[in-house]
């Protein structure tokens, strides 16, 4: 009975160590996802209230608890605080300290999108954030599969890896 | 942050060390220029002032602070958030509202699209106008506007940069909050430009008073219509009338029984008689009391009171 009980131990083990090493994937997959959901908010906010970028940033920030969010708010309070940078510059600062899980290629891609908010009429900036969801709807999906994939590959590898260690002590 | 140094905050670096270290009075300073390639131009206690290069402010001067491209751009960014698309509908009437109520003009190419201005590019000449409250300053008209709890139907006629606006705020205080000879009323502001109320995030900046709604940035015909409909005033503000809607707009004001204020741009009722849209206002007697400013001793002068039937009440 205690045998039978250390070996599912293992393999449960083995199941969950297997999901841990995927975890990265899934951070990079819900990382785009939220910045997919925030460059939503912000057209939103531009396209119906026309909200000024500091508040706009500030608020969509607080709802969207998540890190890119944490920086949104950063970013907003620093604008408001009348520093003497430009958007583009302040943006970029706050994005890379942020530390996302995205490779540097996609970092770059979001930093790009603070060079082109602010001074573009509403309608040009609502059509470049909707074609910047666009470009990112085949890495979000990307980054999905290869999660999926990776939850799938790790969790077999960590259960045959524990059911092999049961078979040796047993 | 006090009021000068709020509005040292819109401009870039250099400028804003300028204006820190100039012997400046917040109240006394009435214009801020900056033209591109151009020397930086101050209003201040009504007289002119240049900036030098080394920051020393004069009336005269050989070697003047010359504005650069950048530095509009940059005050650009900073009046507008680093949002322009939010100032879409403001930048086509050729100013923006900043925080404090400072009316920031602008100027360069007219983008124009099937005869309507669709944007400015290359702005390349701001004013910065400084918003100032003058609390008290209609005092002493309030008795010829008022009578036995009742407000008449009013006309500022004022030509440009003699304070029609901050008396029309003034007025627009005492009305709501009453004084001696007047309980108070409730006050309906059409604020098309945020001059009167100067709103920011929604919250007038300026007192107009404790039974005043605002409706900000919404065009004054519609507004009017508006605040008659939700907030039941018993009197309506509204600022630079002249448009055939507005005046569409007031003969419906007038007939719900509201009481309306409003100021226009003229020098006297003749002026005012000599536009084909406002004399229909003036000949059949809308108004009911006529204040005409002018800037003679000093801005917000008033010159003369009239009547509905152009008999003089008051004058200087």
């Amino acid at each position: 009975m205690f045998k039978l009980f250390g070996a599912c131990l293992l393999v449960v083990g083995g199941y969950f160590w297997g999901e841990s090493i995927a975890l990265k994937k899934k951070k990079r997959y819900q990382l785009l996802l939220d910045w997919w959901q925030i460059l939503m908010d912000i057209e939103g906010e531009i396209r119906t209230m026309a909200t000024p970028l500091p508040i706009l940033l500030v608020e969509i920030g607080e709802k969207r608890k998540c890190e890119i969010g944490e920086s949104l708010v950063r970013i907003g309070n620093r604008i408001q605080m009348r520093e003497q940078l430009s958007f583009a510059e302040i943006w970029e600062e706050e994005l890379k300290k942020g530390n996302f899980e995205v490779g540097k290629d996609e970092l770059d891609r979001m930093i790009s999108v603070g060079k082109n908010l602010g001074f573009l009429d509403k309608t040009q900036q609502v059509l470049f954030l909707e074609q910047t969801r666009k470009d990112l709807k085949i890495p979000m999906e990307t980054a999905f599969l290869q999660w999926k994939e990776a939850k799938g590959f790790y969790e077999k590898i960590g259960i045959l890896a524990a059911s092999m260690i049961v078979v040796l002590l047993l | 942050m006090d009021k000068l140094e709020l509005l040292h905050h819109i401009f870039p670096k250099n400028i804003q060390n300028m204006l820190e270290k100039a012997p400046i009075t917040y109240y006394k300073l009435q214009e801020v220029r900056l033209r591109v390639n151009e020397p930086l131009i101050i209003i201040y206690d009504n007289k002119e002032y240049l900036f030098g290069k080394n920051g020393q402010m004069e009336r005269q001067c050989k070697f003047p602070y010359i504005v650069s491209a950048t530095e509009i751009k940059e005050t650009l960014e900073y009046v507008s958030s680093h949002s322009l698309y939010a100032y879409e509908d403001e930048i086509r009437q050729g100013f923006i509202t900043v925080q404090g109520g400072h009316r920031v003009g602008i100027a360069g190419k007219v983008v124009v699209e099937e005869g309507m201005i669709k944007n400015v590019k290359y702005i390349s000449f701001l004013n910065i106008r400084i918003s100032h409250q003058v609390l008290g300053c209609s005092d002493g008209i309030m008795p010829y506007i008022t009578k036995r709890n009742e407000i008449f139907h009013t006309l500022i006629i004022s030509p440009p940069r003699c304070g029609k606006t901050t008396l029309l705020r003034d007025m627009i205080r005492s009305i709501s909050n009453g004084f001696e000879e007047f309980q108070g009323a409730t006050v309906g502001v059409v604020d098309e430009r945020s001059e009167i109320g100067a709103c920011f995030l929604g919250e007038p900046q300026n007192d107009l008073g404790i039974r005043t709604d605002v409706l900000d940035c919404c065009p004054k015909a519609k507004g009017m219509l508006m605040l008659i409909r939700s907030m039941s005033p018993q009197v309506i503000a509204v600022d630079e009338i002249g448009h055939r809607e507005d005046l569409e707009a007031i003969e419906y004001v007038i007939n719900c029984g509201c009481k309306l204020i409003a100021t226009v741009h003229g020098n006297s009722i003749d002026d005012i008689k000599s536009k084909p849209l406002l004399r229909k206002l003036v000949q059949e007697r809308v108004f009911e009391r006529y204040i005409v400013l002018n800037n003679m001793d000093h801005v917000g002068n008033i010159s003369d009171i009239f009547d509905s039937q152009g008999n003089q009440l008051y004058h200087v």
